[in-house]
């Protein structure tokens, strides 16, 4: 199910399930955290999805304090031993249901000041700019960067825009942008570098709720365009 | 209240931070320096409540209620009621008191303990300040003339000795590890980080150490990764040949190689290390950094539990 193991550090693995960013890697990944989540070993601190991998945090005090048959290992190796055996048997396969969150976007205006760069950059009209991002169908791969920032899988490639060169000091919180071959929405108002083609009023980071976000890993993102009083 | 008649340079409400939420991209936070941090604690018969850490220049801070404190950390040289404070050692303060702490004269964080703690709004389990999202802490933002920090009242009478730290804080190269892309840099990089000595530049704060190789370091052929997980004491290389070591404040995910690893029973050490000042690194083992680890945090519930009894 997993390709390899790396040792981060002494309090620190990562799992890797893949090279390559794609679809299947994250549903193995999925999968992987849901074994994991089952029946943890005490002393695993934060277990977080990424592209191609698993991390995992422990404390190697609480680890060596369950596994005392084990003082010739390092934390490291018991945590990855752990891992390697509970997804061996990785005989459940229960899959979840993936969560469609809808994100109302104003495109182009003073909210998408940039709609009008990525048109022209790719031969298209602003109008077809809009039409191609609200038919993507997006993969939430991982949450990180800023708080509630999903890094999207799926953009169509006509889309695809290089980084402004000279980045904006203040982009507005919930600004969607693109950025190369990615898309994303920016949870709090920031400096960067993408090219901004609209905005939404929801908002990615609610700090007073569990969980703190409004999308999780594994969601799929649909952007609907509305007109600015719609929001 | 502690009412803040003069901030400092860079004074935030921390604690241990805020562990569990690095999945939806919420950085960890909490202090710098840990050993400081929970001997402070310590000194006044508790664990993890809220402190306030000064960076290079202390503070004014008034107290409205009875209380006592600890400093601890970098040195400071302080005043309350006008009257020289040793670091280290528990401060009886009476209501109306003023505590004066001037510049950190030896390294580079001090952390102010009050009996009970800061009691500023949890949020998402942790009072530590965050910044760029504007939670935790004091109106998630650094403290400012004027701010009210709640406390409740408490005594503890003043402690007749300090505690020697010295050494937690020796000049020992700093520890590190072979970080996950080490193999991939070239065998010219890897040597020219392993027999280098580094500089802290001025780009050193809570979120990382940008560092200045004293021989530069060429990455002829500079590589990227897929964004993931980074953690305290990360040391990414980016095209520059310039290291960043990931600080308190890092961002959850980053793209650059990671040629090191700070081992974390060297982090409070790094973490008092101020701009210009001078660092070697010294590679070890995963089983040692394992042991040096379990070796700090013996030291430090030991000083917990025998200060407890006191």
């Amino acid at each position: 199910m997993f390709t390899h193991m790396k040792i981060a550090s002494e309090r620190m693995i990562f799992v890797y399930f893949g090279d390559e960013i794609h679809e299947q890697t994250h549903e193995n990944i999925r999968l992987a955290l849901q074994i994991l989540a089952d029946k943890p070993i005490k002393g695993i601190t934060e277990i977080l999805p990424g592209y191609t991998n698993i991390c995992i945090h422990f404390d190697p005090l609480q680890i060596k304090k369950n596994t005392e048959e084990q003082q010739h290992m390092t934390s490291a190796d018991i945590v990855m031993a752990f891992v390697q055996q509970r997804l061996a048997q990785s005989g459940a396969t229960k899959r979840t249901s993936t969560r469609i969150v809808e994100i109302p976007v104003v495109y182009g205006g003073e909210h998408g000041p940039d709609l009008a760069y990525v048109a022209q950059k790719n031969g298209l009209t602003p109008e077809e700019v809009i039409d191609i991002h609200t038919a993507g169908d997006y993969l939430v791969y991982m949450l990180g960067f800023a708080p509630g920032f999903p890094f999207l899988g799926g953009l169509d490639k006509r889309l695809a825009t290089p980084r402004r060169e000279t980045p904006r000091l203040h982009i507005e919180a919930g600004s969607v942008g693109i950025a190369g071959e990615q898309t994303g929405v920016y949870p709090l108002a920031t400096p960067g570098g993408w090219q901004i083609i609209g905005r939404t009023q929801l908002d990615l980071f609610l700090p007073h709720e569990q969980p703190p976000t409004l999308l999780r890993a594994g969601d799929r993102v649909k952007f609907i365009a509305v007109k600015e009083d719609a929001q | 209240m502690i009412i803040v008649q003069k901030p400092g340079f860079f004074s935030t409400i921390q604690d241990m931070g805020r562990t569990g939420f690095q999945q939806y991209g919420v950085i960890v936070s909490g202090v710098m320096d840990e050993v400081a941090y929970r001997i402070g604690n310590a000194l006044l018969q508790q664990c993890n409540t809220a402190s306030i850490e000064m960076t290079v220049v202390g503070g004014t801070y008034q107290f409205t209620k009875p209380t006592a404190i600890v400093l601890t950390g970098g040195h400071v040289d302080a005043t309350l009621q006008g009257k020289q404070i040793s670091m280290n050692r528990v401060i009886h303060v009476e209501a109306n008191d003023v505590l004066v702490c001037g510049p950190i004269t030896h390294r580079v964080r001090c952390y102010l303990a009050v009996r009970g703690g800061i009691q500023v709004p949890i949020v998402m389990n942790s009072r530590s300040t965050y910044v760029k999202a504007g939670i935790g802490g004091y109106d998630g933002r650094a403290l400012q003339k004027g701010d009210e920090l709640p406390y409740e009242a408490g005594y503890m009478p003043s402690g007749k000795h300090h505690l020697q730290l010295a050494a937690f804080y020796t000049n020992a190269p700093i520890r590190i590890l072979h970080g996950t892309e080490w193999a991939t840099f070239s065998h010219d990089v890897q040597q020219a980080f392993s027999h280098n000595v580094f500089t802290v530049s001025l780009e050193a704060d809570r979120m990382g150490y940008r560092m200045i190789p004293q021989h530069p370091i060429q990455i002829a052929k500079p590589f990227q990764l897929i964004s993931e997980a980074v953690t305290f004491g990360t040391i990414q290389m980016p095209p520059n040949g310039e290291p960043i070591i990931l600080m308190a404040d890092r961002q959850t995910t980053g793209g650059y190689p990671k040629i090191a690893q700070v081992i974390a029973a060297d982090l409070h050490r790094l973490a008092q290390i101020g701009p210009n000042e001078k660092v070697l690194f010294e590679v070890v083992s995963i089983a040692e950094a394992e042991a040096a680890y379990e070796k700090l945090q013996r030291q430090l519930k030991m000083l917990e539990v025998v200060l407890g009894l006191i």
